[in-house]
């Protein structure tokens, strides 16, 4: 809701308040009258910026609460919502402050109480009001931060990692037999097993004395996955059996088929409200550095000097150590911030495109939507002669199935590694693939790159496997000639019946061991298999 | 839609590198300068990027901004963020740790807190003396043990003590070899001489037959003195002695050779690895061994030592190399991937890569001869397959490597090649000397006098020998430079080293510039077959074209295979 609604839709009081409270020279009974002035003054970028200044010198908390409530991005607040605020913010607390103080936001003009639709009360910002106000404070958290002059060497940008980690997550729970431990973890070979297919390193923990706060699981696995876990369990995407078994949840179907955006934006609520336990002020912090790290690169002590005020020691986490590992790490993990490293060895941050989508809601610019898919799509995988398929990880889902087929899933790094062997040849030759539709396949992904000598070794596997197959059989032995020939023409049996081996013995396929029972029992015939 | 990035990283420091790429050119020789070249097959070529490489791009001057922007700019997904981290901290730590000069030792300088941790390292107390906080006081002969200590714990240590000069020598490359042939350095041994004489000491990677021997003698030529030449054996040595007195002005009164069948001491002296680690007294009690050569040799005031084939360097040389380390050093070497991992050692005992070029590229240049890999498939005799099936596992490959049908498969083979030099290789003595006799033709093995051997190679090299079989011994560092055939009927157990090797006796450059042909004779669905595919891989890899021919098939004439 814009200004000039809001003001509309209050009542004349309220105008006269805001326009007494800073003595704007204008009609006091005109409600016309009263509105120009506000919208003037408040649509006045030096006007905003001096009067959030002049509050800076005596007024401190005040202004706190006036920049936690712009910088929040909810659209409208409950009464209790707007107090909860103001006492977090203002000290001394005596009886009846935060109603005081709440008043003097109203008549301030900072916000608006209006009816909403259903005739109960709601609190709202108006939008433009709330985006200059954001810009000034923008403007004087940055003057609190210190930007870097360079741009850092190392940093890294995970992006969408961690969704796409959970999806990995969830495959791998969907095509294994995942086993739990009476206390509910993962086997410790499992554990392992999941992580080296993860895009995102870590290690099972190993000993640790302390370690708790911050999810349902989060003692039992390290800091990235212990959220992906808690985060699965708790939309049930997975479900813990008493069995001791780990397996899909209800939930696991539609979340695969919301898009990576919005799998994105949930994970971020869920952390938000998770880690909210051991860091209450997490939104304020979440919102000052989003701010203060939007454009530049900035270094990371000084955001610290900047979160100090709002980040106490949790337990065994000392408040840095909070900021750095329980703030800045999972914000990294999420993709929304990027950290990096100058060439001296200092650390930077700064907030990533998908940060400032879903952290400061601010449209993506056009030339940064570059379909991610589209070009993954397009960028072939790359065949060692060791073997080694290099699959792109965007661009995995839709070759899953040929890979699953024909290669090994040895590892993810940068890319995924898939491995051609022996055993993988031999599997998928037995579904119905043959060197060539092998080589085809291979051909077409791999940009016509395929080395001679895993070609040839294909081929070689192929002719090897050949040479001798083994299948299994039922040997069907008659009393006399005549039933035997009966039995092999019979519609229900001809399909499997593979060789004579005399008058009275014939040979059909294992699987015919069931339709030739079933036809001898309604028979009367003895049918049992010795 | 615009072409991918060439470059991917993965996270053990794996970089591969797409050939067809437009800007791969530019982009090797970036590379080259903080990654080894491991792999280089058709589509992508595999570089390494490790500790010693990242150290070694540093100590030429390579800064960690230089990678990293590098990297980022041609990768074409997001950078492992901890790869990023390894390149800064081990460029970082090049330079962080000096060793210089003090008042009866020598003095190791360093951040307080390095110093401190260094302190702390198990091993490190023996080498120190004194009781200095800020710094580091070191003995003076705890140069080399230290600096190689150090390197194993993950510290490079830049060597700034300096060396002792040495006897000074007069010493010109000559213009014209004394065979009468022009002697002009090609453009890259003259940077690698360059690279070297610019600082101290170091490695200089060149392959096989890219005339590193002609490096190590530009190098004497500029240092003029007194100088030491390690060499694998005493064939390579006398081959160093040929070398040098046919290119340099040298008289042949000043060049020595020191091995167990003469042992001169002359201005240039050159030996083998054996004898410096030959030890006397009590080979039991560790503590009373001495090397009496080692001694001999490191009386004299030498200048320069020179490591030929570096990566072949036994561990024990590594230990004496640590007690020379005032003198200055080069080694000459194709690789520096060793099969033991040595690789810190090689660092901080000899020095620095100083020049590497990828082997690709010097065949693109005319330097090597241009080699197509073979594979001849032979079946086997019933009575044979029998006998191969019942044998134990390690029985099966020599079993498989003997098999007689390999002996026609040789002579169609020869018939193929009827006017080139031929070498067969094996690695069984009794399958050698049957060729021998079938073939009438020289036998060399271990057991083979020197003399004997150097008078056969002496007419293989002159053309009146046109087939020769040779045992392991032709393994290490022999010149056979008009060899451009050479079929292998048996092989040790598959090992990468071992393939470079054979591969780089016909990678000599010819003087008609002609093609060369490697064969290898393997048995069908044998285990010997199996090790054939590892050796295809490998060959593959270094970017050999290679070819699985019947050898039913040798009879028809040959295809044309375009180059």
């Amino acid at each position: 809701m814009r200004l000039s609604e809001c003001l509309n839709s209050s009542d004349i009081t309220t105008l006269r308040n805001i326009a007494n409270a800073y003595a704007f020279d204008c009609s006091k009974s005109s409600k016309n009258a009263l509105m120009q002035a506000i919208i003037t003054h408040f649509q006045n970028r030096t006007f905003i910026a001096g009067t959030l200044d002049g509050l800076k010198e005596k007024e401190q908390t005040y202004r706190e609460t006036i920049s936690q409530l712009m910088l929040d991005s909810r659209r409208e607040f409950s009464r209790e919502e707007v107090l909860a605020m103001v006492r977090r913010t203002i000290q001394p607390k005596k009886e009846g402050h935060d109603q005081k103080w709440m008043n003097r936001l109203l008549s301030d003009g900072w916000l608006y109480r209006l009816n909403s639709k259903g005739g109960r009360q709601f609190y709202f910002i108006p939008e433009d009001l709330r985006r200059t106000i954001r810009e000034c404070l923008g403007q004087s958290l940055k003057q609190q931060v210190q930007v870097a002059a360079q741009t850092p060497i190392v940093y890294r940008d995970e992006n969408l990692a961690l969704v796409r980690d959970t999806g990995v997550f969830l495959h791998y729970i969907g095509r294994h037999d995942t086993r739990i431990t009476k206390d509910g973890t993962l086997m410790k070979r499992q554990q392992q097993e999941v992580f080296s297919l993860l895009e995102i390193k870590e290690e099972p923990l190993g000993k640790v004395s302390w370690r708790f706060g911050y999810g349902r699981r989060f003692h039992e696995y390290p800091d990235r996955f212990a959220l992906i876990y808690d985060y699965c369990y708790a939309r049930e995407l997975i479900q813990e059996t008493v069995e001791g078994q780990l397996i899909l949840g209800p939930q696991a179907v539609s979340w695969q088929e919301t898009g990576e955006k919005e799998r994105a934006a949930d994970l971020f609520r869920y952390w938000r409200l998770l880690y909210r336990r051991p860091i209450p002020q997490l939104r304020l912090c979440v919102n000052l550095l989003a701010n203060a790290a939007k454009d530049d690169w900035v270094y990371a002590a000084s955001v610290n000097a900047l979160l100090a005020p709002y980040v106490k020691d949790y337990y065994y986490d000392k408040a840095p150590l909070v900021m750095e590992l329980r703030i800045y790490n999972m914000l990294v993990h999420q993709g929304l911030l990027a950290h990096g490293q100058l060439a001296d060895g200092s650390a930077v941050l700064k907030v990533t495109p998908l940060g400032r989508e879903l952290l400061l809601q601010e449209e993506v610019i056009a030339e940064e939507v570059e379909s991610p898919v589209e070009e993954a799509l397009r960028v072939p995988l790359i065949l060692q002669p060791n073997f080694d398929l290099l699959v792109p990880i965007e661009g995995a889902e839709r070759l899953a199935w040929e890979l699953e087929e024909v290669t090994d899933l040895i590892r993810v790094d940068t890319m995924r590694v898939h491995r051609i062997t022996k055993s993988s040849i031999a599997r998928c030759l037995d579904s119905g693939w043959t060197a060539e539709t092998v080589l085809d396949f291979l051909r077409e992904e791999t940009g016509d790159m395929v080395p001679g000598n895993v070609e040839r070794m294909i081929q070689q596997w192929e002719s090897e496997f050949k040479r001798v197959q083994l299948q299994r059989a039922l040997i069907v032995n008659c009393q006399d000639a005549s039933i035997a020939t009966d039995l092999k023409v019979m519609p229900e049996i001809a399909p499997y019946y593979r060789a004579d081996l005399s008058e009275t013995q014939f040979v059909i396929a294992e699987r015919g061991a069931r339709p030739l029972q079933d036809i001898l029992r309604r028979m009367g015939y003895q049918a049992d298999l010795h | 839609m615009t072409i991918p990035k060439p470059l991917i990283v993965q996270s053990d420091g794996t970089l591969l590198v797409e050939t067809a790429h437009p800007v791969y050119p530019e982009l090797r020789d970036q590379l080259v300068r903080f990654a080894e070249l491991l792999k280089s097959p058709d589509h992508f070529h595999t570089y390494r990027l490790s500790r010693i490489s990242l150290w070694n791009a540093a100590a030429n001057g390579c800064t960690p901004e230089l990678v990293l922007t590098l990297l980022h700019a041609h990768s074409r997904y997001a950078l492992p963020l901890h790869l990023q981290q390894l390149v800064l901290a081990e460029m970082n730590k090049y330079g962080s740790l000096q060793l210089v000069s003090g008042t009866d030792c020598h003095v190791l300088q360093g951040d307080r807190a390095l110093l401190e941790a260094i302190r702390q390292l198990p091993g490190v107390k023996e080498h120190l003396q004194g009781r200095k906080r800020t710094l580091l006081e070191v003995k003076e002969r705890s140069r080399g043990p230290l600096k190689r200590l150090l390197a194993q714990h993950g510290y490079p240590v830049q060597d700034l003590v300096g060396y002792l000069e040495g006897e000074p020598l007069s010493l010109e490359l000559r213009t014209k070899t004394r065979a009468g042939h022009a002697l002009l350095l090609r453009p890259y041994q003259r940077e690698a001489v360059r690279a070297f004489h610019a600082e101290g000491s170091g490695v200089v990677v060149l392959p096989c037959g890219a005339g590193k021997t002609v490096v190590g003698i530009a190098a004497m030529a500029q240092a003029k003195t007194h100088t030491l030449v390690l060499t694998p054996n005493i064939v390579a040595a006398r081959q160093w002695r040929r070398e040098l007195l046919d290119k340099t002005d040298l008289d042949e009164s000043l060049v020595g050779e020191y091995t167990a069948e003469q042992k001169e001491i002359k201005p240039v002296t050159i030996t083998t690895y054996q004898m410096l680690t030959y030890a006397s007294g009590g080979s039991k009690s560790k503590t009373n061994k001495t090397y009496p050569h080692f001694e001999r040799l490191n009386r004299e005031r030498w200048g320069l030592i020179v490591y030929d084939e570096v990566h072949l360097l036994p561990a024990p040389i590594f230990r004496l190399t640590a007690d020379v380390q005032s003198t200055r050093r080069l080694g000459l070497t194709a690789t520096l991937v060793r099969e033991d991992g040595a690789e810190s050692d090689v660092f901080s005992l000899i020095g620095p890569k100083k020049f590497d070029v990828p082997w690709k590229e010097m065949e693109q240049g005319g330097y090597i001869a241009p080699t197509t890999c073979y594979e001849v498939t032979v079946s086997m005799a019933h009575d044979w397959r029998v006998k191969y099936i019942e044998a134990t596992q390690r029985q099966k490959y020599r079993i498989a490597s003997e098999n007689p049908r390999k002996l026609d498969a040789l002579q169609a083979l020869l018939r193929r090649h009827e006017h080139d030099r031929v070498l067969i290789i094996g690695q069984y003595l009794e399958q050698l000397q049957t060729v021998g006799e079938l073939l009438r033709a020289p036998v060399l093995t271990g057991k083979t006098p020197t003399p004997e051997r150097e008078r056969l190679f002496e007419l293989f090299r002159h053309g009146e020998l046109r087939v020769l079989v040779v045992s392991k011994v032709a393994n290490i560092a022999i010149d056979l430079p008009d060899a451009n055939v050479a079929i292998q009927l048996s092989g040790a157990f598959g090992s990468r080293q071992e393939e470079a090797q054979r591969i780089g006796r016909l990678l000599r450059p010819k003087r008609d510039g002609g093609e060369s042909h490697f064969y290898t004779v393997v048995t069908r669905d044998t285990i010997d077959r199996e090790m054939g595919n590892r050796r295809q891989l490998f060959l593959t890899e270094q970017g050999y074209a290679y070819r699985v021919l019947d050898a039913e098939d040798l009879d028809k004439p040959p295809e044309v295979h375009p180059v």
